[in-house]
């Protein structure tokens, strides 16, 4: 559980996500997961998100022990019922991967399988009182466990879009924690000053508060974002500075890594989603060193 | 002939018509390795490209397309062309027709004839016929220096049966005695591209006096005094006494646009680009004080870069426009200066003294279409030409039947080339799946040619004469024979099929040549052709060098014959130099993956999607908003008056029921590597980024344009000022028969033919005739004016024009240096605009005031499209074509197609041919089992190489990096070949195949050869 005393011991600790592939070759998260050993204090495997079917998450985290790296599985309410949702939390105790965060799972028609069915019995506020329950010896029924698993719960909240939403978050994140969260994440941060909205309303959260850098691809990404995501304010300035870039990747590469670099003292730590460009993660982690 | 027994319906094609639009869709179809049947009526295929000696906008020469295209008959395409026959009788169903077929008699046999020209000289009237008119007619006829078939023909109505030239011709190929001969064929679909015919300046000899006068000519003939193989020798001279012309005038519409009897009363849409180019062309080759008018009512440019190109000739050429209604020419004896008179805008009346007068004569439905649809039994429209729909651009009214080309219409070549993709695209989804075709196949062993004592063969290419004019060729030929390493030198005749390319394989193997030479011609158009041909004579493809004397020496040093007969004896030296250490490149094939991406669901994006899926095509359709239908979905009329909705929502439909076509929407492609047969594109949709890679074997771009939304005229800030659009919104909702438009005014060109946007927005005139009928159709009283710099009508909406002015709409010019003037005060919304006629200002108090405004590129989007394909984007901002002219669909990168408005502003029915187009020019990637690489692409000598990463960064690819051994490794399926690497690398570790240090240390040696 060394992630679990990172966040206790350090002022920063760096995450990157990792999705898992679509199918069964694994050379490809391997190789990504090999350039980030050493370089970052755990790996976030998101479960099927946006619902799109893929390796399963646990199974992901895994190979990645395997491979020397440490996990963090998400567990996604959408698509388990609370039997399933608690089995798998007792199994990814008994194969050694102690760090869970709940997530309740984005709309299954977003997805690429038509027809499927979400099950929704549980929510992730649910799913961190299961976990609670379970390292307490008992499931959700009362029922008593033999022996105890032990779980570094994380929990996620949505973006805001002015102070008093920010304030709103604060209250959700805290009540998070109060329930057993020992890290929160916060959605992607283009504006450093729009963090502090939440910095400070979250004043005296008994956990780090962890933001995501979300690596830009392209002007039509930022443009996209600016659109559709609730509270993302990429800066003009910063989409004609990819607009005016020889190598638009790099220069994107480039201010992921500020922003990184600035996240250091406002912040607890960094998720770094790099969304099927993991391969550009160590140059991220390089810029931001330089 | 009996083709009956041997051949396959279900993979063959009948094209009728073997002009730019024929020819074309044969090509198209014969690489995608389908059987095709050419018949044209004439001796020799070619249609009216032949006969026009430069091309608008770029001012080269048709041949140089055409002669590659036809010349690729000569390999191993399944083109069967049948000149002189025309087609009978056509029964049976798509998928399976018989055609019957009536070949009239040559009187010359094709395969014994050498077109050595002893029979033209011995008759009497000896001339190449080749424009009606200008030269001497004669009962034997070459069409043109690079026809093909290259035999001559006998018109027996004129021939005298005096016996002179079957004593002349050596090889007996003259038979005066053949009969028309019966064959039919089964084929699986028809493609009508029959064309259509300048217009006869006869019925309007009272007015233009064409007959009376010599000097009086078409803008055909013209073309032929211009072109260098015409009857002049490209000296401009007129033809009543051979003076040169001083004094030119063009006059626009000559027979076009009038309702008098013997006229056409549309458009013909190309005869302004045509008298703008040969006015330029003529000031620019033989300008010595000349002055070059064209007399017109509308100036239309109208494809791409054409309004671009008006300003040139307009601004820097210097070639005068003057805004009237020419009338009349008569000639005043005395002088025999003619005299040209036309009446001027305000009304008043004047005359022009000129030497000469060319007749911007507009174009005719050939009769052969006209004849052709009786026996088809396919509709024609109005005016004779073949009948289609906006969204079925290509289709005719029977099943199985295409049409492209000027059959459809009058049409640019563009535009005979783009339908000539749609309709074999059509055409090939009537047949059955082709074949998946093999490379290298039917092609003799590669020779070992390695170890062997160089052996060259020098050949000199002229075409048409061009190089000849300017260099002494035998004196080159002579210096060529004695280089050392060279064992034979011949002059290739110009044609192909029954000559040269035979010629060339059979000389490599008579002389057992391991080299060759090709004097005369660039690499860049004809080097595929000339390392195929050697290829099949069994040498390897890169065994073959170009001396190019002809764009390199002939072109620019026509002044002095003396000087570049020296330099193209010093280039066929550096030639055969290079060749001598040309080393063999081994072809290396990778499979090519079936899967199609289209980048973009509006018409085009659509169109390319669904032709390609219905024909087994996996295809991966990306859209970057959350609905298909771009910006068509706005429209709810055609420009043709045709209702969109229900068409579109059936393609849409169409598209999301298929079960071959993913569809990936609210999505953004952000990366793409690999090359044509194995490109993997990264694209992430929806508000979740989902990333996936897709790898896919071609690409076709159609991610459209965008309405410009102004910033003048108050639009935004007042409600009553809409765009054309907006205006559409609400005559849908029948807003002006509630009363609510009851007066109302419409300028056009905003956002267009100005500093910001020089382009034309193309289709803005028609969308305001379009409006402005629907405004009269829903309240007939209702007040219409459109302020307008030039109406742009092209073909039948010229007809929409008129019934607009008989409808009570006004059409008022304003010139730009006095743009209409527009305020709203107290309430009261005003327009003030200069009437041309009166000369003076009016005021209108309109209840909405309508911008014509364009599309425009979608500017953010087209750039990092380009960014992220690699692709370039013209002045304009759009997306760059290959060729403008003869390749509008292609990219330069192969495998990556381009459609509709990303290419420029288009219409429904030009966005769907496109998408047709694309989809068509892709088919002939996908029939293809496996696709051969770069030839020519950047090695690495490991035992070299220091991995010192200069060639890692200087890549502008990312192609080079440091393998496991700890040497640089370059992949050869992603080098492009630039060369860039194998410069920089310090340690001269890299090379670029083709390119080697010793052969252009060589090829230096011979020209510096005593010298230093």
């Amino acid at each position: 559980m060394q992630f679990a005393s990172a966040l206790q011991s350090k002022n920063f600790v760096v995450i990157a996500e990792m999705p898992t592939p679509k199918g069964v070759d694994l050379s490809g998260f391997v190789d990504s997961a090999q350039n980030l050993k050493g370089r970052v204090d755990a790996v976030l495997i998101p479960d099927m998100s946006h619902g799109v079917m893929r390796l399963s998450a646990l199974a992901g985290a895994v190979v990645l022990k395997q491979q020397g790296l440490e996990s963090i599985v998400q567990f996604c309410c959408r698509d388990r019922n609370r039997l399933a949702l608690q089995g798998d939390l007792l199994a990814a105790h008994v194969l050694g991967v102690a760090n869970i965060m709940a997530s309740d799972g984005e709309p299954i028609e977003t997805g690429d399988q038509p027809g499927a069915k979400a099950v929704g019995d549980l929510g992730a506020k649910d799913l961190l009182a299961a976990a609670m329950a379970l390292s307490q010896g008992r499931d959700l029924g009362g029922k008593e466990l033999m022996g105890r698993p032990r779980f570094c719960l994380g929990a996620r909240v949505e973006g805001w879009e002015d102070a008093a939403q920010a304030q709103a978050r604060a209250a959700e994140a805290k009540a998070a924690v109060d329930k057993g969260a020992s890290f929160v994440v916060v959605p992607p941060v283009f504006d450093l000053a729009a963090l502090a909205a939440f910095t400070q309303a979250a004043q005296g959260l008994r956990a780090p508060v962890i933001a995501s850098v979300l690596l830009l691809k392209s002007v039509g990404m930022a443009r996209y974002l600016n659109h559709n995501l609730p509270g993302s304010k990429i800066s003009e300035e910063t989409i004609q500075r990819i607009r005016a870039a020889s190598d638009r990747a790099a220069e994107c590469v480039k201010i992921a890594a500020e922003t990184l670099s600035g996240l250091r003292p406002l912040c607890g730590g960094a998720l770094l989603v790099a969304a099927g460009w993991e391969d550009r993660l160590p140059s991220i982690l390089d810029a931001a060193s330089a | 002939m009996d083709h009956t027994e041997h051949q396959d319906s279900r993979n063959s094609v009948l094209i009728i018509g073997g002009g730019i639009a024929g020819t074309k869709a044969s090509f198209e179809l014969a690489e995608a390795g389908r059987q095709v049947y050419l018949i044209d009526k004439a001796p020799s295929p070619g249609g009216i490209l032949p006969q026009l000696d430069r091309q608008f906008p770029t001012n080269d020469c048709n041949i140089c397309h055409l002669t590659p295209e036809t010349a690729k008959g000569g390999g191993n395409l399944a083109i069967t062309t049948l000149p002189l026959t025309r087609l009978s009788e056509l029964t049976g169903q798509a998928g399976d027709f018989q055609a019957r077929l009536l070949t009239s008699p040559r009187f010359i046999d094709v395969d014994k004839c050498t077109a050595c020209g002893a029979c033209l000289a011995a008759c009497p009237e000896g001339a190449v016929r080749f424009t009606p008119g200008l030269d001497n007619t004669s009962p034997t006829c070459l069409r043109y220096p690079q026809a093909t078939p290259q035999a001559f023909s006998i018109n027996l109505e004129r021939c005298t049966r005096c016996g002179q030239c079957l004593e002349v011709c050596h090889p007996k190929a003259i038979d005066l005695d053949m009969t028309p001969q019966e064959s039919t064929l089964a084929v699986g679909a028809v493609i009508v591209a029959t064309g259509a015919e300048p217009w006869d300046p006869a019925p309007f000899d009272e007015w233009y006096g064409y007959n009376q006068f010599a000097d009086v000519i078409t803008s055909l003939e013209f073309e032929r005094i211009l072109a260098s193989n015409g009857p002049t020798g490209g000296r401009l001279r007129r033809p009543s006494d051979g003076r040169v012309p001083k004094r030119i005038g063009w006059i626009q519409c000559a027979g076009s646009r009038t309702t008098v009897p013997g006229g056409n009363p549309y458009c013909s849409s190309i005869c302004c680009m045509i008298s703008l180019k040969e006015a330029a062309w003529a000031l620019e080759r033989h300008d010595q004080g000349l002055d070059a008018t064209i007399y017109f009512m509308d100036m239309r440019p109208l494809g791409r870069g054409y309004e671009e190109y008006l300003q040139r000739v307009k601004n820097e050429l210097g070639v005068n426009l003057v805004r009237c209604r020419p009338h009349t020419v008569s000639r005043d004896a005395a002088s025999g200066d003619l005299l040209l008179s036309y009446a001027q805008e305000d009304g008043s009346q004047a005359e022009q003294r000129l030497d000469m007068v060319v007749l911007a004569v507009g174009l005719c439905p050939s009769a052969e279409t006209v004849a052709l649809a009786q026996t088809l039994g396919i509709e024609l429209d109005p005016y004779r030409y073949v009948q289609t729909a906006a969204l079925s651009p290509v289709a005719t009214s029977r099943p199985g039947v295409y049409a492209c080309g000027m059959a459809l219409g009058p049409a640019d070549i563009p535009d005979s080339v783009v339908q000539a993709a749609a309709a074999a695209c059509c055409a090939s989804a009537d047949l059955e799946p082709p074949r998946p075709l093999q490379l290298e196949e039917g092609l003799p062993p590669e020779k070992d040619t390695s170890g062997q004592e160089p052996r060259v063969g020098v050949f000199m290419v002229d075409w048409g004469h061009v190089v000849s004019a300017v260099v002494d060729l035998n004196a080159v030929m002579k210096d060529a024979a004695a280089l050392p390493g060279v064992v034979h030198v011949a002059e290739l005749e110009v044609n192909y099929r029954h000559g040269g390319l035979e010629r060339l394989v059979a000389a490599i193997g008579e002389h057992g040549l391991n080299r060759v030479v090709i004097a005369g011609y660039s690499p860049r158009t004809h080097g595929k052709l000339f390392s195929q041909t050697i290829r099949r004579a069994g040498l390897n493809r890169a065994l073959v060098e170009f001396a190019n004397i002809r764009d390199q020496d002939a072109l620019v040093h026509a002044a002095d014959p003396q000087a570049a007969t020296h330099k193209a004896m010093e280039l066929v030296r550096m030639a055969v130099a290079g060749v001598k250490l040309a080393r063999p490149i081994h072809l290396q094939t990778k499979p090519m993956r079936h899967d199609a991406l289209v980048v973009g669901g509006g018409v085009a994006g659509l169109s390319a999607a669904l032709a390609l899926a219905d024909q087994g095509v996996k295809v991966h359709l990306v859209e970057r908003e959350k609905e298909l239908g771009g910006l068509a979905k706005n429209l709810h009329r055609s420009l043709e008056g045709g209702e969109v909705a229900p068409a579109l929502s059936q393609l849409i439909g169409r598209a999301k029921e298929h079960q071959g076509i993913d569809i990936i929407s609210d999505a953004l492609v952000v990366d793409h590597q690999g090359q044509v047969g194995a490109f993997v594109t990264g694209v992430q949709s929806g508000p979740g980024m989902y990333y996936q890679k897709i790898n896919h074997g071609v690409t076709i771009l159609a991610t459209g344009a965008q309405e410009y939304k102004p910033g003048q005229y108050l639009y935004g800030r007042d409600p009553r000022v809409m765009t054309q659009l907006e205006l559409e919104q609400r005559l849908a909702q029948g807003q002006a028969t509630g009363g609510k438009l009851d007066s109302v005014v419409m300028i056009q060109c905003v956002g267009s033919r100005d500093e910001n946007n020089p382009a034309c927005g193309r289709i803005c005139c028609r969308s305001a005739v379009k409006n402005a009928l629907w405004i009269k159709e829903q309240r007939p009283e209702s007040q219409v004016v459109v302020l307008y710099r030039d109406m742009r009508m092209p073909y039948t909406s010229e007809e929409a024009y008129r019934r607009a002015r008989e409808a009570g709409v006004l059409f008022v010019r304003y010139s730009p240096q006095e743009p209409p003037q527009v305020e709203a005060k107290d309430g009261v919304l005003s327009v003030v605009f200069i009437d041309p006629v009166l000369g003076k200002p009016l005021l209108v108090e309109p209840e909405a005031l309508v911008l014509s405004t364009p599309q425009v590129v979608a500017g953010e989007n087209t750039e990092e499209l380009c960014e992220i394909f690699r692709l370039q984007r013209g002045a304009d901002g759009y997306l760059l074509e290959q060729h403008p002219k003869m390749a509008p669909v292609d990219t330069p990168a192969p495998g990556v197609f381009a459609a509709g408005s990303v290419l420029a502003p288009k219409s429904l029915a030009e966005a769907r041919s496109q998408g047709l187009a694309a989809a068509g020019r892709a088919l002939i990637l996908l029939a293809q089992q496996s696709i051969a690489q770069q030839i020519g692409v950047a090695k690495v000598t490991p035992e070299r190489c220091a991995a010192c990463l200069v060639c890692v960064r200087a890549c502008p690819l990312g192609v080079p990096f440091i393998n496991a051994d700890g040497y640089s490794e370059i992949d050869p399926g992603r080098c492009q070949g630039c060369g860039v690497c194998a410069a920089e690398c310090p340690a001269k570790a890299i090379e670029l195949q083709g390119y080697f240090d010793d052969q252009i240390m060589s090829r230096t040696d011979a020209l510096l050869e005593g010298i230093l």
